[in-house]
């Protein structure tokens, strides 16, 4: 049904572990087979998902050392999200409580229609490329239009070694930058800073993160 | 009767299976009847309706309702003590009774001892100085880093290091004491010995068995209960000489220990942390109230009565942040901020910004978890 459009979950961490697996496979592959009886039915899927959370079970995990989950329940929340759904999203973001000075007193944010303005430009740069937006970029396209500066691809390497980041992981970091680039207008061999807002926005969530301990 | 072939051992090791017979009822139990008879009592439901008052029950007898008695004997028709028992000798479990000759004496003298100790390793290495450092699951960069220090130094100067094998402080401490070849570290744990909580902590239980010793006071098969951690704390309060709260949120399991430790008469020491810290708000309080100060591990051997070393403080290492790195450095607090609040004190782009801390926390300035960025004092990278 969210073939073209936008699939949002609220609350995913309340999902049953099956149902969150099952979005995998359309994930992955755009279609969606369905089996009944005798019939098979391939349906298109491609579509853009968007989870929300709280970061533990009792919504206070926002602030380190503020969660008052017990082991357990932060185990099953783990157990619901597995490893390999988180790292098919591309962007992971932490939202923190608004500090009430900056609700108040911030200056003017900017407007919306310059900030859509800026989506279209690098949506076009992506179409330029033959894609519709650069999720879709296949590895040859991806370094073939997004060199890395040595810098960049120095950072990416280590973030591999210490395992922050998967081989997967990888490729979706790669193509937020190209995207960040794309939303800056900036030409060129994409630097370390596009690289590490990019990483950025791939933050562990904090359930995930375990013991400090090793 | 046959069933005297098994030691009073394995009647308590049962007895302490059922649901419902906790330290305080063992105790109570032990000291009216022989652990066979009262097994058997237990079984065929004839147990007194009310145990008279014994020395350690401070003066009240146990009331033992109908409900309760029938609750245990349907409980005690599940246990085999014997087979019971053996899968305890074959497990390698240590077993003790509180009447045992070599119990160790600050538990078996305590108002509220275990009637019974198993254990995972040798129980002799219980007998030197014994200091707990506890804390919060939580813990920051700061407290994991100063429980490792302690640990370490501590076991180096022949101090047994002793806490819960929780997540957080009670792990780093752990840890720290089995990073060097020190005394042996001695862990006290709220569930049977072969019920590894928190599993993430499987290896480090090991090491501890190997090392030291695991102590506790449940059998095996006996899950973790969430009561049975603030009673494994008495006993971690009971064997140590002094008590270290490296770290502990304004509530926390932590600050029972520091109570049981009180109680018992021995000295308390708090990890003084930012008041702005809501990780550091316990130990912040337990200063307020008087308990000691620790500044360095110095500070928790003058509180054994040993002559510290004065140590001088170790000369800055770490390469000096210089520009953008400084900048950056400056604008953190000495607690756990996201990296947005950076952005915004700073007014630099975050791509530059999250090169800064990579390189800061390269240089061990900094340590980054989930986000959050915290600052790291003198001598906390390891």
């Amino acid at each position: 049904m969210a073939h073209g459009g936008v699939l949002f979950l609220d609350e995913m961490g309340e999902f049953s572990a099956v149902v969150l697996d099952s979005l995998r496979q359309p994930l992955e592959e755009g279609v969606i087979r369905l089996a009944r009886a005798e019939t098979r039915v391939e349906l298109p899927a491609r579509f853009l998902l968007i989870g929300a959370m709280n970061p533990c079970p009792c919504g206070e995990g926002v602030v380190p050392a503020a969660c008052r989950c017990s082991d357990r329940a932060l185990e099953r929340y783990r157990r619901r999200l597995s490893g390999p759904l988180l790292d098919r999203f591309d962007l992971r973001i932490d939202v923190h409580r608004p500090d009430p000075r900056q609700l108040l007193g911030g200056g003017p944010a900017e407007s919306s229609a310059v900030v859509a303005d800026r989506v279209r430009n690098a949506r076009c740069r992506a179409v330029e490329r033959g894609v519709r937006c650069n999720a879709e970029l296949s590895s040859s396209a991806l370094e073939h239009s997004s060199p890395l500066e040595t810098n960049a691809s120095a950072l990416i390497e280590r973030s591999l070694e210490s395992g922050r980041l998967s081989a997967r992981g990888m490729r979706r970091v790669w193509r937020v930058a190209r995207t960040i680039a794309d939303l800056e207008g900036y030409e060129g061999a994409l630097t370390a800073e596009h690289v590490a807002s990019a990483l950025h926005l791939r933050t562990d969530p904090a359930f995930l993160v375990r013991s400090l301990v090793k | 009767m046959v069933k005297s072939r098994i030691p009073d051992e394995a009647w308590v090791t049962a007895l302490s299976r059922v649901p419902g017979i906790g330290p305080a009822r063992l105790r109570a139990l032990l000291a009216s009847d022989e652990p066979a008879s009262l097994w058997r009592s237990v079984c065929n439901g004839s147990l007194p309706k009310e145990l008279p008052p014994d020395a350690s029950s401070g003066g009240a007898g146990l009331r033992l309702p109908q409900a309760l008695r029938d609750q245990w004997r349907f409980a005690a028709r599940t246990i085999d003590p014997e087979a019971y028992w053996n899968a305890h000798v074959e497990a390698g479990i240590g077993v003790m009774l509180r009447w045992s000759p070599s119990f160790p004496e600050e538990l078996a003298n305590d108002d509220d001892a275990p009637a019974i100790l198993f254990w995972l390793g040798d129980i002799d290495r219980l007998a030197g100085t014994r200091v707990a450092i506890v804390g919060t699951r939580r813990a920051s960069r700061y407290g994991i880093d100063v429980a490792n220090e302690f640990a370490r130094e501590l076991s180096l100067a022949g101090v047994s290091v002793v806490s819960g094998l929780a997540l957080g402080i009670d792990g780093a401490a752990h840890a720290g004491a089995l990073a060097v070849e020190g005394a042996p570290p001695i862990a006290v744990v709220g569930s049977g010995l072969d019920r590894v909580y928190p599993r993430a902590h499987r290896s480090l239980w090991r090491a501890v068995a190997e090392r030291g010793v695991v102590l506790s006071e449940y059998p095996l098969g006996s899950s973790a209960v969430a009561w049975q951690f603030p009673a494994r704390n008495r006993i971690i309060a009971a064997l140590s000489d002094v008590v270290v709260v490296v770290e502990s949120q304004s509530t926390g399991g932590a600050l029972g220990t520091a109570v049981e430790a009180a109680r018992r008469g021995r000295t308390v020491l708090a990890v003084p942390g930012p008041i702005t810290a809501p990780s550091s708000a316990g130990t912040n309080q337990l200063l307020f109230d008087g308990c000691g100060p620790v500044r360095d591990v110095g500070d928790v051997l003058l509180a054994l009565g040993r002559e510290p070393e004065r140590r001088r403080v170790a000369a800055e290492q770490r390469p000096t942040p210089i520009g953008t790195a400084k900048d950056v450095l400056d604008a953190l607090p000495w607690q756990a901020i996201p990296v947005e609040q950076v952005l915004s004190t700073t007014g630099l782009e975050l791509g530059l910004v999250m090169l800064v801390l990579e390189q800061l926390e390269n240089d061990g300035w900094v340590s980054q978890r989930s986000g959050w960025i915290e600052r790291i004092g003198r001598g906390g990278a390891r």
